[in-house]
Protein backbone atom coordinates (compact mmCIF):
# COMPACT_ATOMS: atom_id res chain seq x y z
CA UNK A 1 0.00 0.00 0.00
CA UNK A 2 2.99 2.63 0.78
CA UNK A 3 5.05 1.38 -2.74
CA UNK A 4 1.21 2.78 -3.98
CA UNK A 5 0.84 6.01 -2.77
CA UNK A 6 4.39 6.19 -3.44
CA UNK A 7 3.96 5.56 -6.92
CA UNK A 8 1.16 7.78 -7.76
CA UNK A 9 2.68 10.58 -5.92
CA UNK A 10 5.95 9.86 -8.54
CA UNK A 11 3.33 9.59 -11.70
CA UNK A 12 1.20 12.53 -10.44
CA UNK A 13 4.39 15.02 -9.96
CA UNK A 14 5.37 13.69 -13.64
CA UNK A 15 2.16 14.21 -14.87
CA UNK A 16 1.61 18.21 -13.52
CA UNK A 17 5.33 18.54 -15.02
CA UNK A 18 4.41 17.36 -18.32
CA UNK A 19 1.14 18.74 -18.39
CA UNK A 20 0.85 21.79 -21.30
CA UNK A 21 0.78 25.08 -19.98
CA UNK A 22 -2.71 25.46 -21.86
CA UNK A 23 -3.68 29.20 -20.18
CA UNK A 24 -0.58 30.76 -21.08
CA UNK A 25 0.34 29.59 -24.79
CA UNK A 26 -2.27 29.56 -27.44
CA UNK A 27 -2.22 28.01 -30.74
CA UNK A 28 1.69 28.28 -31.06
CA UNK A 29 2.34 31.80 -29.39
CA UNK A 30 3.11 32.91 -25.99
CA UNK A 31 2.48 36.89 -24.86
CA UNK A 32 4.50 38.56 -22.72
CA UNK A 33 4.55 42.11 -20.98
CA UNK A 34 7.08 44.18 -19.64
CA UNK A 35 8.29 43.15 -15.92
CA UNK A 36 6.54 46.78 -15.09
CA UNK A 37 2.93 45.97 -16.60
CA UNK A 38 0.83 44.56 -13.70
CA UNK A 39 -1.80 42.63 -16.21
CA UNK A 40 -1.55 39.35 -15.60
CA UNK A 41 -4.38 37.64 -17.42
CA UNK A 42 -5.81 39.11 -20.67
CA UNK A 43 -8.77 38.18 -22.50
CA UNK A 44 -9.38 37.58 -25.93
CA UNK A 45 -10.86 40.60 -26.84
CA UNK A 46 -8.14 43.03 -24.68
CA UNK A 47 -5.38 41.25 -26.93
CA UNK A 48 -7.82 42.17 -29.70
CA UNK A 49 -8.42 45.91 -28.82
CA UNK A 50 -4.15 46.09 -27.77
CA UNK A 51 -3.56 45.10 -31.03
CA UNK A 52 -6.08 47.17 -32.46
CA UNK A 53 -4.87 50.33 -31.02
CA UNK A 54 -7.72 50.48 -29.05
CA UNK A 55 -6.39 50.00 -26.12
CA UNK A 56 -3.35 52.74 -25.57
CA UNK A 57 -3.39 52.12 -21.47
CA UNK A 58 -2.16 49.73 -19.21
CA UNK A 59 -3.85 50.07 -15.91
CA UNK A 60 -1.02 51.62 -14.00
CA UNK A 61 -1.55 54.53 -17.26
CA UNK A 62 2.03 53.69 -18.87
CA UNK A 63 1.04 53.55 -22.73
CA UNK A 64 0.42 50.24 -24.25
CA UNK A 65 3.58 49.49 -26.63
CA UNK A 66 2.39 46.26 -29.04
CA UNK A 67 4.74 44.10 -30.82
CA UNK A 68 4.87 40.77 -32.70
CA UNK A 69 6.79 38.68 -35.29
CA UNK A 70 6.18 36.84 -38.48
CA UNK A 71 6.88 33.89 -37.22
CA UNK A 72 4.06 33.84 -35.04
CA UNK A 73 1.88 35.38 -37.32
CA UNK A 74 -0.40 32.80 -38.53
CA UNK A 75 -1.55 31.98 -35.50
CA UNK A 76 -1.84 35.16 -33.84
CA UNK A 77 -4.06 36.57 -37.05
CA UNK A 78 -6.73 33.81 -35.98
CA UNK A 79 -6.56 34.73 -32.75
CA UNK A 80 -7.42 37.73 -33.04
CA UNK A 81 -9.86 37.27 -35.98
CA UNK A 82 -7.87 39.13 -39.10
CA UNK A 83 -5.53 38.38 -41.61
CA UNK A 84 -2.11 39.30 -42.06
CA UNK A 85 -3.45 41.96 -45.28
CA UNK A 86 -6.68 42.97 -43.33
CA UNK A 87 -4.71 44.26 -40.09
CA UNK A 88 -1.77 46.13 -42.36
CA UNK A 89 -4.74 48.23 -43.84
CA UNK A 90 -6.44 48.78 -40.95
CA UNK A 91 -3.23 50.42 -39.07
CA UNK A 92 -1.96 52.09 -42.31
CA UNK A 93 -5.52 54.14 -42.46
CA UNK A 94 -4.84 54.68 -38.42
CA UNK A 95 -1.67 55.66 -38.63
CA UNK A 96 -1.53 58.31 -41.72
CA UNK A 97 -4.75 59.78 -40.65
CA UNK A 98 -2.62 60.69 -37.14
CA UNK A 99 -4.81 58.23 -35.13
CA UNK A 100 -2.04 55.88 -33.44
CA UNK A 101 0.96 54.03 -34.25
CA UNK A 102 1.55 51.08 -35.57
CA UNK A 103 2.50 48.19 -33.25
CA UNK A 104 6.17 46.83 -34.27
CA UNK A 105 6.79 43.94 -36.11
CA UNK A 106 10.29 41.49 -35.56
CA UNK A 107 11.98 38.97 -37.44
CA UNK A 108 11.81 36.82 -34.84
CA UNK A 109 10.80 36.00 -31.41
CA UNK A 110 14.07 37.18 -30.00
CA UNK A 111 13.74 40.52 -31.11
CA UNK A 112 9.97 40.96 -29.71
CA UNK A 113 11.97 39.93 -26.53
CA UNK A 114 14.28 42.29 -26.70
CA UNK A 115 11.73 45.01 -27.28
CA UNK A 116 9.36 44.37 -24.63
CA UNK A 117 12.20 43.81 -22.13
CA UNK A 118 13.64 46.95 -22.66
CA UNK A 119 10.19 49.29 -23.30
CA UNK A 120 8.13 50.23 -20.87
CA UNK A 121 4.41 48.94 -20.83
CA UNK A 122 5.30 46.85 -24.02
CA UNK A 123 3.63 43.14 -24.78
CA UNK A 124 4.69 40.98 -27.20
CA UNK A 125 3.69 38.33 -29.31
CA UNK A 126 5.91 35.38 -29.70
CA UNK A 127 6.32 31.76 -30.89
CA UNK A 128 5.95 29.39 -28.06
CA UNK A 129 9.35 27.56 -28.79
CA UNK A 130 11.15 31.05 -27.58
CA UNK A 131 9.02 31.06 -24.19
CA UNK A 132 11.79 29.40 -21.78
CA UNK A 133 14.31 32.19 -22.86
CA UNK A 134 12.03 35.95 -22.18
CA UNK A 135 14.60 37.05 -20.12
CA UNK A 136 12.62 39.55 -17.52
CA UNK A 137 9.82 39.33 -19.32
CA UNK A 138 6.43 38.27 -17.87
CA UNK A 139 4.20 35.84 -19.79
CA UNK A 140 0.75 36.72 -19.61
CA UNK A 141 -2.59 34.53 -18.55
CA UNK A 142 -4.68 34.23 -21.72
CA UNK A 143 -8.32 33.82 -20.60
CA UNK B 1 34.45 84.40 -43.14
CA UNK B 2 30.71 85.61 -42.84
CA UNK B 3 28.36 83.28 -43.49
CA UNK B 4 24.73 85.43 -44.67
CA UNK B 5 21.67 82.95 -44.66
CA UNK B 6 18.46 84.82 -46.31
CA UNK B 7 14.81 84.54 -44.82
CA UNK B 8 14.40 82.64 -48.59
CA UNK B 9 16.67 80.32 -48.85
CA UNK B 10 15.79 78.87 -45.01
CA UNK B 11 12.16 78.06 -46.52
CA UNK B 12 9.55 76.21 -43.62
CA UNK B 13 9.43 72.80 -45.82
CA UNK B 14 13.55 73.68 -45.26
CA UNK B 15 13.43 73.72 -41.77
CA UNK B 16 11.00 70.89 -41.32
CA UNK B 17 13.14 68.54 -43.22
CA UNK B 18 16.30 69.77 -41.38
CA UNK B 19 14.43 69.00 -38.51
CA UNK B 20 12.81 65.56 -39.64
CA UNK B 21 16.27 64.24 -41.55
CA UNK B 22 17.87 64.66 -37.64
CA UNK B 23 15.36 63.29 -35.77
CA UNK B 24 15.99 59.84 -38.54
CA UNK B 25 19.66 60.91 -37.78
CA UNK B 26 19.38 60.50 -34.05
CA UNK B 27 16.94 57.29 -34.31
CA UNK B 28 19.09 55.80 -36.45
CA UNK B 29 22.01 56.38 -34.15
CA UNK B 30 20.68 55.74 -30.85
CA UNK B 31 21.89 53.44 -28.41
CA UNK B 32 19.14 54.29 -26.81
CA UNK B 33 16.15 51.81 -27.18
CA UNK B 34 13.59 54.01 -24.93
CA UNK B 35 14.63 56.88 -26.15
CA UNK B 36 14.22 55.48 -30.31
CA UNK B 37 10.66 53.70 -29.00
CA UNK B 38 9.15 57.34 -28.58
CA UNK B 39 9.72 57.96 -31.95
CA UNK B 40 7.68 56.96 -34.95
CA UNK B 41 8.36 57.94 -37.96
CA UNK B 42 6.26 57.38 -41.23
CA UNK B 43 5.21 58.70 -44.58
CA UNK B 44 4.14 58.39 -47.98
CA UNK B 45 4.18 59.10 -51.58
CA UNK B 46 1.73 59.58 -54.42
CA UNK B 47 2.99 59.68 -58.13
CA UNK B 48 0.06 60.46 -60.72
CA UNK B 49 -1.35 60.24 -63.90
CA UNK B 50 -4.35 61.57 -65.55
CA UNK B 51 -5.54 61.48 -69.16
CA UNK B 52 -8.89 62.32 -71.15
CA UNK B 53 -9.91 59.90 -73.43
CA UNK B 54 -12.80 61.31 -74.80
CA UNK B 55 -12.64 64.55 -77.79
CA UNK B 56 -13.93 66.86 -74.99
CA UNK B 57 -14.59 66.96 -70.71
CA UNK B 58 -13.06 68.19 -67.81
CA UNK B 59 -10.22 65.87 -67.59
CA UNK B 60 -6.63 66.26 -68.92
CA UNK B 61 -5.97 66.20 -72.55
CA UNK B 62 -2.57 66.19 -72.71
CA UNK B 63 -1.93 63.13 -70.10
CA UNK B 64 0.16 64.42 -67.43
CA UNK B 65 2.40 63.11 -64.72
CA UNK B 66 1.77 64.80 -61.39
CA UNK B 67 4.20 64.45 -58.65
CA UNK B 68 1.17 64.70 -56.05
CA UNK B 69 2.88 64.46 -53.06
CA UNK B 70 5.10 63.03 -50.17
CA UNK B 71 4.18 63.56 -46.87
CA UNK B 72 5.83 62.51 -43.38
CA UNK B 73 4.30 61.20 -40.43
CA UNK B 74 5.93 61.85 -37.31
CA UNK B 75 4.34 60.15 -34.10
CA UNK B 76 6.17 61.46 -30.53
CA UNK B 77 5.28 59.50 -27.68
CA UNK B 78 5.85 62.53 -25.18
CA UNK B 79 4.62 60.89 -22.04
CA UNK B 80 3.10 57.49 -21.35
CA UNK B 81 -0.21 59.90 -21.38
CA UNK B 82 0.81 62.54 -23.97
CA UNK B 83 1.43 61.60 -28.23
CA UNK B 84 2.50 64.31 -30.60
CA UNK B 85 1.05 63.31 -33.71
CA UNK B 86 1.99 65.63 -37.04
CA UNK B 87 2.04 65.11 -40.61
CA UNK B 88 3.83 67.40 -43.39
CA UNK B 89 3.08 67.32 -46.65
CA UNK B 90 4.78 68.76 -49.95
CA UNK B 91 2.86 68.29 -53.02
CA UNK B 92 3.38 68.57 -56.57
CA UNK B 93 7.13 68.85 -56.55
CA UNK B 94 7.23 71.88 -54.03
CA UNK B 95 9.84 73.98 -55.44
CA UNK B 96 9.03 77.27 -53.52
CA UNK B 97 11.83 79.88 -54.72
CA UNK B 98 9.66 79.29 -58.44
CA UNK B 99 6.04 79.40 -56.84
CA UNK B 100 5.71 76.02 -57.97
CA UNK B 101 3.38 73.73 -55.52
CA UNK B 102 2.42 73.31 -52.16
CA UNK B 103 3.96 72.97 -48.49
CA UNK B 104 1.73 72.63 -45.75
CA UNK B 105 0.60 71.38 -42.06
CA UNK B 106 -1.81 68.22 -42.59
CA UNK B 107 -2.46 67.77 -38.90
CA UNK B 108 -0.06 68.48 -35.97
CA UNK B 109 -1.24 68.24 -32.42
CA UNK B 110 -0.97 66.76 -29.00
CA UNK B 111 -2.91 64.22 -28.31
CA UNK B 112 -3.46 63.65 -24.31
CA UNK B 113 -4.87 60.36 -22.63
CA UNK B 114 -7.09 60.42 -19.70
CA UNK B 115 -8.58 57.10 -19.95
CA UNK B 116 -8.95 54.74 -23.34
CA UNK B 117 -12.52 56.68 -23.82
CA UNK B 118 -11.20 60.19 -22.98
CA UNK B 119 -8.80 62.23 -24.74
CA UNK B 120 -8.00 65.65 -25.97
CA UNK B 121 -6.11 66.89 -28.85
CA UNK B 122 -5.62 70.55 -29.57
CA UNK B 123 -4.53 72.10 -32.62
CA UNK B 124 -5.08 71.84 -36.66
CA UNK B 125 -6.39 68.48 -37.30
CA UNK B 126 -8.55 67.14 -40.19
CA UNK B 127 -12.33 67.23 -39.48
CA UNK B 128 -13.84 63.80 -38.32
CA UNK B 129 -16.34 63.28 -40.98
CA UNK B 130 -17.34 60.03 -42.97
CA UNK B 131 -14.93 57.50 -45.00
CA UNK B 132 -12.52 59.60 -46.36
CA UNK B 133 -11.51 62.94 -44.70
CA UNK B 134 -9.18 61.80 -42.83
CA UNK B 135 -7.19 59.48 -45.00
CA UNK B 136 -8.11 61.90 -48.07
CA UNK B 137 -4.44 62.73 -48.69
CA UNK B 138 -3.16 58.89 -47.43
CA UNK B 139 -3.46 57.50 -51.36
CA UNK B 140 -1.69 53.87 -49.91
CA UNK B 141 -4.78 53.89 -47.34
CA UNK B 142 -7.41 53.70 -49.70
CA UNK B 143 -8.26 51.51 -52.88
CA UNK B 144 -8.83 53.96 -55.50
CA UNK B 145 -6.38 56.78 -57.26
CA UNK B 146 -8.46 59.59 -55.61
CA UNK B 147 -10.63 59.78 -52.98
CA UNK B 148 -14.29 60.48 -54.32
CA UNK B 149 -15.46 63.68 -55.57
CA UNK B 150 -18.65 63.52 -54.62
CA UNK B 151 -19.01 63.54 -51.40
CA UNK B 152 -15.46 64.93 -50.47
CA UNK B 153 -14.64 67.69 -53.31
CA UNK B 154 -18.00 68.36 -55.04
CA UNK B 155 -16.89 71.88 -55.86
CA UNK B 156 -15.21 69.72 -58.47
CA UNK B 157 -18.81 67.85 -59.33
CA UNK B 158 -20.66 71.06 -60.38
CA UNK B 159 -21.03 71.74 -56.40
CA UNK B 160 -20.81 75.31 -54.94
CA UNK B 161 -18.93 74.77 -51.91
CA UNK B 162 -18.23 71.60 -49.78
CA UNK B 163 -20.32 69.75 -47.35
CA UNK B 164 -17.12 70.84 -44.58
CA UNK B 165 -13.49 71.52 -44.40
CA UNK B 166 -10.71 69.61 -45.01
CA UNK B 167 -8.97 70.92 -41.93
CA UNK B 168 -9.87 72.74 -38.45
CA UNK B 169 -8.44 74.53 -36.06
CA UNK B 170 -9.38 73.77 -32.64
CA UNK B 171 -10.45 71.14 -29.78
CA UNK B 172 -11.41 67.79 -29.99
CA UNK B 173 -12.81 65.49 -27.52
CA UNK B 174 -12.45 61.60 -28.32
CA UNK B 175 -12.10 58.59 -27.10
CA UNK B 176 -13.49 54.81 -27.59
CA UNK B 177 -15.09 51.95 -25.49
CA UNK B 178 -16.81 48.58 -26.45
CA UNK B 179 -19.95 47.44 -24.97
CA UNK B 180 -20.89 43.77 -25.22
CA UNK B 181 -18.04 43.34 -27.50
CA UNK B 182 -19.68 46.03 -29.80
CA UNK B 183 -16.72 48.49 -30.14
CA UNK B 184 -17.49 52.42 -29.67
CA UNK B 185 -15.19 54.95 -31.13
CA UNK B 186 -16.85 59.36 -30.93
CA UNK B 187 -15.04 62.21 -31.65
CA UNK B 188 -16.34 65.50 -31.24
CA UNK B 189 -14.27 68.85 -32.21
CA UNK B 190 -15.03 72.43 -31.76
CA UNK B 191 -12.73 74.89 -34.12
CA UNK B 192 -12.68 78.15 -35.63
CA UNK B 193 -14.34 76.55 -38.87
CA UNK B 194 -13.96 77.91 -42.94
CA UNK B 195 -13.31 81.39 -43.67
CA UNK B 196 -11.76 83.54 -46.54
CA UNK B 197 -10.91 86.54 -45.27
CA UNK B 198 -8.84 85.06 -42.61
CA UNK B 199 -6.38 82.72 -41.90
CA UNK B 200 -9.11 80.24 -39.91
CA UNK B 201 -5.77 78.35 -38.42
CA UNK B 202 -4.77 81.52 -36.53
CA UNK B 203 -8.34 83.56 -36.00
CA UNK B 204 -11.66 83.69 -36.31
CA UNK B 205 -13.27 85.86 -37.94
CA UNK B 206 -16.93 85.73 -35.94
CA UNK B 207 -18.13 84.00 -32.47
CA UNK B 208 -19.38 81.09 -34.03
CA UNK B 209 -17.59 78.06 -33.47
CA UNK B 210 -18.02 75.19 -36.09
CA UNK B 211 -18.72 71.26 -34.70
CA UNK B 212 -18.07 68.23 -35.99
CA UNK B 213 -18.55 65.02 -34.69
CA UNK B 214 -18.68 61.33 -35.86
CA UNK B 215 -19.71 58.39 -33.97
CA UNK B 216 -18.38 54.92 -35.42
CA UNK B 217 -20.25 51.83 -34.23
CA UNK B 218 -18.65 48.22 -34.69
CA UNK B 219 -20.80 45.59 -34.28
CA UNK B 220 -18.76 42.89 -35.25
CA UNK B 221 -15.75 42.49 -36.77
CA UNK B 222 -16.75 42.78 -40.61
CA UNK B 223 -19.03 45.74 -40.31
CA UNK B 224 -18.42 49.54 -39.27
CA UNK B 225 -21.06 52.02 -39.29
CA UNK B 226 -20.79 55.30 -38.91
CA UNK B 227 -22.38 58.82 -39.12
CA UNK B 228 -20.85 62.09 -38.95
CA UNK B 229 -22.20 65.98 -38.53
CA UNK B 230 -20.93 69.31 -39.25
CA UNK B 231 -22.01 72.74 -38.34
CA UNK B 232 -21.14 76.25 -38.80
CA UNK B 233 -22.23 79.82 -39.22
CA UNK B 234 -19.96 81.40 -42.56
CA UNK B 235 -19.67 85.02 -41.32
CA UNK B 236 -20.89 87.38 -44.82
CA UNK B 237 -18.82 89.98 -46.23
CA UNK B 238 -19.86 92.81 -48.18
CA UNK B 239 -18.58 94.62 -51.32
CA UNK B 240 -15.41 95.56 -49.31
CA UNK B 241 -15.09 91.85 -47.36
CA UNK B 242 -15.80 93.66 -44.33
CA UNK B 243 -18.44 91.35 -42.46
CA UNK B 244 -21.97 92.47 -42.82
CA UNK B 245 -23.06 91.08 -39.45
CA UNK B 246 -25.05 88.32 -40.97
CA UNK B 247 -24.25 84.73 -41.21
CA UNK B 248 -24.89 81.67 -43.40
CA UNK B 249 -26.19 78.81 -41.94
CA UNK B 250 -23.98 75.77 -43.06
CA UNK B 251 -24.82 72.27 -42.18
CA UNK B 252 -23.97 68.58 -43.21
CA UNK B 253 -24.80 64.94 -42.21
CA UNK B 254 -23.64 61.95 -43.39
CA UNK B 255 -23.80 58.26 -42.09
CA UNK B 256 -21.69 55.84 -43.88
CA UNK B 257 -20.86 51.92 -43.91
CA UNK B 258 -17.93 49.80 -44.80
CA UNK B 259 -18.30 45.76 -44.87
CA UNK B 260 -15.78 42.97 -45.44
CA UNK B 261 -16.72 39.13 -45.80
CA UNK B 262 -13.44 37.39 -46.40
CA UNK B 263 -12.19 38.49 -49.22
CA UNK B 264 -15.43 40.80 -50.47
CA UNK B 265 -16.05 44.24 -49.49
CA UNK B 266 -18.73 47.28 -49.39
CA UNK B 267 -18.50 50.84 -48.45
CA UNK B 268 -21.60 53.26 -48.86
CA UNK B 269 -21.59 56.34 -47.59
CA UNK B 270 -24.35 59.30 -48.27
CA UNK B 271 -24.31 63.20 -47.38
CA UNK B 272 -26.85 65.45 -47.42
CA UNK B 273 -26.53 69.29 -46.49
CA UNK B 274 -27.73 72.46 -46.67
CA UNK B 275 -26.47 76.32 -46.61
CA UNK B 276 -28.90 78.46 -46.06
CA UNK B 277 -27.77 82.59 -46.51
CA UNK B 278 -29.68 84.96 -44.80
CA UNK B 279 -30.76 87.16 -47.77
CA UNK B 280 -31.33 84.41 -50.16
CA UNK B 281 -33.29 80.48 -50.24
CA UNK B 282 -31.85 77.67 -48.73
CA UNK B 283 -30.12 75.51 -51.01
CA UNK B 284 -30.34 72.03 -50.38
CA UNK B 285 -28.10 69.17 -51.94
CA UNK B 286 -27.08 65.32 -51.27
CA UNK B 287 -23.87 63.00 -52.51
CA UNK B 288 -23.46 59.13 -52.08
CA UNK B 289 -20.42 57.07 -53.12
CA UNK B 290 -20.68 53.41 -53.14
CA UNK B 291 -17.91 50.63 -54.10
CA UNK B 292 -17.60 47.35 -54.14
CA UNK B 293 -14.21 45.34 -54.46
CA UNK B 294 -12.49 41.61 -53.83
CA UNK B 295 -9.41 40.68 -53.05
CA UNK B 296 -7.26 38.27 -54.92
CA UNK B 297 -4.30 37.16 -52.84
CA UNK B 298 -4.03 40.16 -50.82
CA UNK B 299 -1.98 41.61 -54.38
CA UNK B 300 -4.85 42.25 -56.84
CA UNK B 301 -7.94 43.88 -55.92
CA UNK B 302 -10.20 45.08 -58.61
CA UNK B 303 -13.11 47.19 -57.92
CA UNK B 304 -15.90 49.54 -59.33
CA UNK B 305 -17.04 52.44 -57.73
CA UNK B 306 -20.20 55.14 -58.10
CA UNK B 307 -20.63 58.71 -57.14
CA UNK B 308 -23.50 61.06 -57.50
CA UNK B 309 -24.07 64.68 -56.59
CA UNK B 310 -27.41 66.61 -56.78
CA UNK B 311 -25.74 70.11 -55.97
CA UNK B 312 -28.99 71.87 -55.76
CA UNK B 313 -32.37 69.92 -55.13
CA UNK B 314 -34.30 72.64 -56.40
CA UNK B 315 -32.34 72.83 -59.92
CA UNK B 316 -33.36 70.40 -62.61
CA UNK B 317 -30.99 68.51 -64.74
CA UNK B 318 -27.96 69.49 -62.32
CA UNK B 319 -26.89 66.24 -61.17
CA UNK B 320 -23.48 65.13 -62.17
CA UNK B 321 -22.14 60.72 -61.96
CA UNK B 322 -19.14 59.06 -62.37
CA UNK B 323 -18.46 55.28 -62.39
CA UNK B 324 -14.84 53.91 -62.10
CA UNK B 325 -13.59 50.47 -62.65
CA UNK B 326 -9.97 50.19 -61.14
CA UNK B 327 -7.13 47.30 -60.21
CA UNK B 328 -5.39 47.95 -57.09
CA UNK B 329 -2.37 45.85 -57.28
CA UNK B 330 0.45 45.39 -54.60
CA UNK B 331 3.76 45.05 -55.92
CA UNK B 332 5.99 45.17 -53.25
CA UNK B 333 5.19 45.77 -49.11
CA UNK B 334 3.23 48.84 -49.38
CA UNK B 335 4.16 50.07 -52.63
CA UNK B 336 0.57 49.77 -54.84
CA UNK B 337 -0.19 50.46 -58.63
CA UNK B 338 -3.65 51.45 -58.98
CA UNK B 339 -5.19 51.63 -62.87
CA UNK B 340 -8.63 53.27 -62.93
CA UNK B 341 -11.16 54.15 -65.83
CA UNK B 342 -13.49 56.97 -64.90
CA UNK B 343 -17.05 57.77 -67.09
CA UNK B 344 -18.52 61.09 -66.41
CA UNK B 345 -21.96 62.15 -66.91
CA UNK B 346 -24.12 65.14 -66.27
CA UNK B 347 -27.47 67.04 -66.46
CA UNK B 348 -26.65 70.46 -68.31
CA UNK B 349 -27.17 72.97 -65.59
CA UNK B 350 -24.36 70.79 -63.96
CA UNK B 351 -21.53 74.42 -63.17
CA UNK B 352 -18.68 71.84 -63.94
CA UNK B 353 -19.60 69.38 -66.57
CA UNK B 354 -22.52 71.31 -68.32
CA UNK B 355 -23.59 67.89 -69.66
CA UNK B 356 -20.27 66.56 -71.72
CA UNK B 357 -20.41 63.17 -70.80
CA UNK B 358 -16.17 61.85 -71.00
CA UNK B 359 -14.00 59.24 -70.16
CA UNK B 360 -10.74 59.86 -68.30
CA UNK B 361 -7.65 57.11 -67.52
CA UNK B 362 -6.12 57.32 -64.14
CA UNK B 363 -3.21 55.76 -62.94
CA UNK B 364 -1.03 56.11 -59.85
CA UNK B 365 1.91 54.34 -57.76
CA UNK B 366 1.82 55.07 -54.29
CA UNK B 367 4.20 54.26 -51.53
CA UNK B 368 3.59 54.08 -47.43
CA UNK B 369 6.03 53.34 -45.19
Amino acid sequence: MKNIKYYISILLLVALAWLPNTAQAQDGFVVIVNKNVDETTLSKSSIRRIYFGFTTQWKNFDRVKPSYTEVSNAAFWNYISTEKGKFKSFWTKKVFSGNGVAPDEFNDGQGVIDFVSSTDGAIGIIPSSAQNNIGDCKIVTLQ
Amino acid sequence: MEINFTKQRLSIPTIWCGILFSIAFLLANSTNAQLSNKFRLNGYSSFEYEHLISNEGESDPNGSFDADLIDIVLNVDVTSRLRFATDITWEHGTASEDGRGNAAVEYAFPEYTVRNWLKFRVGKMFVPFGIYNEIHTAKPAFLAVKEPLSTNKPDKFGGDARFYPRWATGVSVLGNFSLNEIQFEYNVQVSNGEQENTNPFEEDDNEEKAVAARLLIQPTLGLKLGISTYSDRLTELDGLGDDTGERTKLSSWSTHAEYQYKDLGLEFEYITGKTDPSAAGELKKNALEAMLYYSLGDKFTPYVRYEYLDPNQDIDDDTANMISFGLNTEIDDNYFLKLQFNRISSGDNNNEFSGVNFSEFQAAVVLGF
